[in-house]
């Protein structure tokens, strides 16, 4: 098996999620073709000679759906004979994408691979793709379903972060990506969105809220009470006995913002690499994933980092950078308290909570920023992980090259 | 034909009078099925018969639904049914009632009930396999279906009409908890079609009869769309998936038949009516086949039945003081192990007699706790009751099996276990004592078998005998 390097990775900016969003007038094709595309001109990239476009989609209905990825890798312009598949690791789609590509790579089937993720949460509403996970008795009730936001919560109240720590850490995340964006650190990643003219629609996140402090928190309201009480903190609490009532503390303010977005990564084999002069920025050295307890559903992140180190023969100290997309506050707070990780270390650019969380997309565009911060910060190993729906956890460890 | 007549009027309209004899109420034995066998022939074969009216010649209601302890016995020969023939010939066995429903519903004739007082279980539901149905005022009209309180499902195809009638978010309650179902909203629903007194009532329905002759069930006419949608529509998202998840009271996935009844809407509400009916006589034949359901119906259909007739009953008083015992003692054990004292409150809620909430003992570090340990705990708190309850078996502190079972529940002790003596017989005897046997190795003298259990194991007396 040779090894799969990561190329490039790009990201389109963040839009407000909603009708008032800057993508909210595209369309999610052109998302995700536009990242094809910039990833393809920086590189200078050959695309006969990519192998497989993978996509993460979590909607994968409507405007999202029919393989979302194989339509936008033509009309990026991509050569006719690469195909594309979308997939769905719900949140982790984007990552899961890299390692599958990884996985192409490794296995010598592809040379090349433009592996990320795409949603349009504004035009594609969470939801909207149904599914048994929510109404099949046969799951729902016979394992005790919750949606996550009452698992985020139950998070909390079982490993007692309260409603200001939560916030606490929201405010950090909006202080930590201000600063970013402020010293220009993701601008090696960022593919300003374009028009039919070329102009640009947007350029920067703009869910960001940067000044943020705890007393502009405390005036939510919690956001899942309403939730609980018709029926999932039931459902929870029959599972969790231990927990006896459930601490809502999560809202809009400290879990990840609903947002528009699609990133790319190149992936491909060093001989590929050389074929057309490109240097590799980092090394693929370790993918996993795992299942979790589904009712609680978010606490899969510690599980993934033991599972993907302990193969790698690693410790939690040979990583320079963890990066635990920001689903909700607590379930970052449980990762940090669980692994012990000195806040310095994790999360060092913000994440999900600032800047939102395009679903399909974020796996991929986590996996870029973390890259651009081991270069940045003249680091050597960072391992990205998510929490996914239905106890699911998906992580990624990178080198320097 | 002993129970039922059938009296064909000049106009054509058969009037079938349901009333099994040496009863004071309908109740649906085999023997009444295979007659319906008879009642559906003439309905369909005979030319000059051009519809019918079911009522019931027993003045205190319609039909009371399936002949309980017939069906007991049946359940114990189809659980011990095995193979693919076996199983084939107990699902055809089991689901008899609500095929020859069906084939009434389809029968090509029009069918109107007149209903009055007692209309539950399997009675109501063959109510609703006809196309019209008039209700007796003031007669004590009680219509339900209460399966679910003694572990069994509505197996007579309730689960698809009722919902197919008024929408899941309606019939989902009274499926679900066999809660009364109101004239006022079977009115509302086409349950009930029209009121009438008692003696213009049968008019009415043979007029109906009369003036419909192409009758047939909403849902077997074309372009019929459930009410409000079904499970996979925004209706079913808002109120289908939280209605779940509220069904979590108390005790979780362990009642038998919570769970298939949820299915039985579910998958029957995305399917044509035949369909939905072969659904529903497989998760009918399947909740039958589980221990629970056996337990559940021998505790809160016989022993209630039993016990009512009685005059007097058992005095349960140091019976029930034991078993509170025993489960405060487990309690402290608990909290002396370090569980945290919510996590032995909410066990104890759900697994015990009395509902005192355990002595506050001083903190202790709470252990961490999975979903295996979690279970575990409520095993152990089950265990020790249901052994405290063989011990009284033994020294005749409590001397019938059935009130031993009803007691403990009416205190508190979880009802899908059918009682402490209904709960050794779910987990199988042999397997209790070996976990008792177990539990006493690990955490003491409390949980000694006592010496009547594997006594009664070995001489096949069982418990209940």
């Amino acid at each position: 098996m040779s090894s799969a390097y990561i190329f490039d990775a790009v990201r389109t900016p963040r839009g407000r999620g909603r009708p008032n969003g800057s993508l909210h007038e595209v369309t999610s094709l052109s998302l995700a073709s536009q990242v094809l595309q910039a990833i393809r001109d920086r590189n200078q990239l050959d695309t006969s000679l990519v192998d497989d476009v993978i996509l993460g989609c979590v909607m994968p209905v409507g405007e999202q759906g029919s393989d979302i990825a194989r339509i936008a890798a033509l009309v990026a312009g991509y050569d006719q004979r690469v195909p594309g598949v979308q997939i769905n690791r719900f949140c982790a789609s984007g990552l899961e994408a890299c390692n599958m590509a990884a996985g192409k790579v490794a296995s010598g089937e592809a040379r090349f691979v433009v592996a990320g993720g795409v949603e349009s949460m504004s035009r594609v509403a969470l939801g909207a793709d149904g599914g048994a996970m929510l109404v099949d008795p046969a799951f729902a009730f016979d394992h005790y379903y919750a949606p996550q936001g009452i698992g985020a919560d139950l998070i909390a109240t079982l490993h007692g972060f309260s409603r200001e720590d939560v916030d606490s850490y929201a405010v950090q995340s909006q202080q930590r990506a201000a600063r970013s964006w402020a010293e220009g650190r993701f601008d090696r990643s960022i593919v300003p969105v374009r028009d039919q003219a070329g102009l640009v629609l947007l350029d920067r996140d703009e869910h960001m809220r940067p000044q943020t402090t705890l007393d502009s928190l405390a005036n939510l309201a919690p956001a899942f009470v309403g939730q609980g009480e018709s029926g999932y903190d039931q459902a929870a609490l029959a599972r969790y006995p231990q927990a006896g009532k459930i601490n809502h503390v999560h809202h809009g303010g400290n879990s990840s913002g609903v947002v528009d977005g699609a990133a790319a990564v190149l992936i491909g084999s060093r001989e590929a690499g050389e074929s057309l002069g490109l240097k590799p920025r980092a090394r693929i050295i370790g993918m996993a994933s795992i299942g979790s307890e589904p009712t609680i559903m978010l606490t899969g992140p510690a599980l993934v980092t033991r599972k993907v180190l302990q193969k790698l023969g690693m410790t939690l100290s040979d990583i320079d950078l963890f990066e635990l997309n920001e689903a909700f506050a607590s379930v970052v707070l449980r990762y940090q308290q669980e692994l012990d990780l000195d806040s310095a270390r994790l999360n060092v650019n913000g994440g999900s909570i600032a800047m939102g969380h395009p679903l399909g997309a974020t796996g991929a565009m986590i996996l870029g920023t973390a890259l651009d911060e081991l270069e940045r910060s003249d680091k050597q190993t960072a391992l990205i992980n998510l929490c996914v729906g239905a106890g699911m956890g998906t992580a990624t460890v990178i080198e320097r090259v | 034909m002993k129970n039922f007549s059938v009296r064909a009027d000049s106009d054509g309209v058969a009037v079938v009078t349901f009333d099994v004899p040496e009863k004071g109420m309908n109740v649906i034995s085999d023997e009444v099925q295979r007659e319906f066998d008879e009642v559906l022939a003439v309905l369909r074969d005979s030319s000059d018969v051009r519809g019918a009216v079911i009522m019931s010649g027993k003045p205190g209601g319609f039909c009371a639904g399936a002949d309980l302890p017939e069906l007991l016995d049946n359940i114990d020969s189809w659980c011990a049914l095995d193979g693919e023939q076996e199983l084939a010939r107990g699902i055809a066995e089991s689901g008899s009632w609500s095929r020859r429903l069906r084939e009434l519903e389809t029968c090509g004739k029009p069918v109107a009930a007149v209903i009055h007082g007692v209309t539950v279980g399997g009675g109501l539901e063959l109510a609703l396999a006809c196309h019209y149905r008039v209700a007796i005022a003031d007669s004590k009209l009680r219509m339900a279906l209460p399966e679910v309180g003694v572990g069994l499902l509505p197996g007579g195809g309730a689960t698809q009409r009722l919902p197919r009638l008024v929408g899941i978010k309606t019939a989902a309650p009274w499926l679900l908890d066999g809660e009364l179902i109101s004239l006022e909203d079977a009115m509302a629903g086409s349950i009930v079609h029209a009121v009438m007194s008692a003696d213009t009532a049968l008019e009415d329905a043979r007029r109906w009869v009369l003036a419909n002759p192409e009758a047939q069930a909403p849902w077997d006419e074309k372009g019929y769309r459930l009410p409000g949608g079904g499970p996979h529509s925004a209706e079913g998202y808002r109120h289908f998936a939280p209605m779940i998840a509220a069904r979590h009271t108390g005790f979780g996935a362990e009642h038998p038949s919570v769970g298939n009844i949820l299915k039985c809407i579910y998958e029957g509400s995305q399917v044509p009516i035949d369909a939905g009916l072969r659904i529903e006589a497989r998760y009918f034949f399947n909740t039958l086949r589980r221990p629970q359901a056996k337990a559940m119906a021998r505790t809160f259909f016989i022993a209630r039945q039993a016990l009512n007739k009685r005059k007097e009953r058992e005095d349960l008083e140091s019976y029930l003081g034991v078993l509170q015992q025993v489960s405060e003692q487990e309690q402290q054990v608990l909290l002396e192990e370090g569980y945290s004292s919510v996590l032995v409150a909410n066990l104890c809620r759900v697994t015990s007699v009395g509902t005192g909430s355990p002595a506050a003992v001083p903190a202790v570090e709470t252990r961490g706790v999975d979903l295996e340990t979690i279970d575990l705990l409520k095993r152990r708190l089950l265990y020790v009751q249901a052994l405290a309850a063989a011990r009284c078996l033994d020294a005749g502190i409590v001397v019938d099996p059935l009130e031993a079972d009803l007691g403990a529940i009416e205190a508190g002790f979880p009802s899908w276990t059918g009682g402490p003596l209904g709960y050794i017989e779910i987990e199988g005897f042999e397997a209790f004592i070996a976990q008792a046997q177990h539990f006493e190795r690990e955490h003491g003298a409390r949980y000694a078998v006592p010496p009547g259990l594997p006594r009664r194991l070995e001489s096949g007396q069982g418990l209940y005998n």
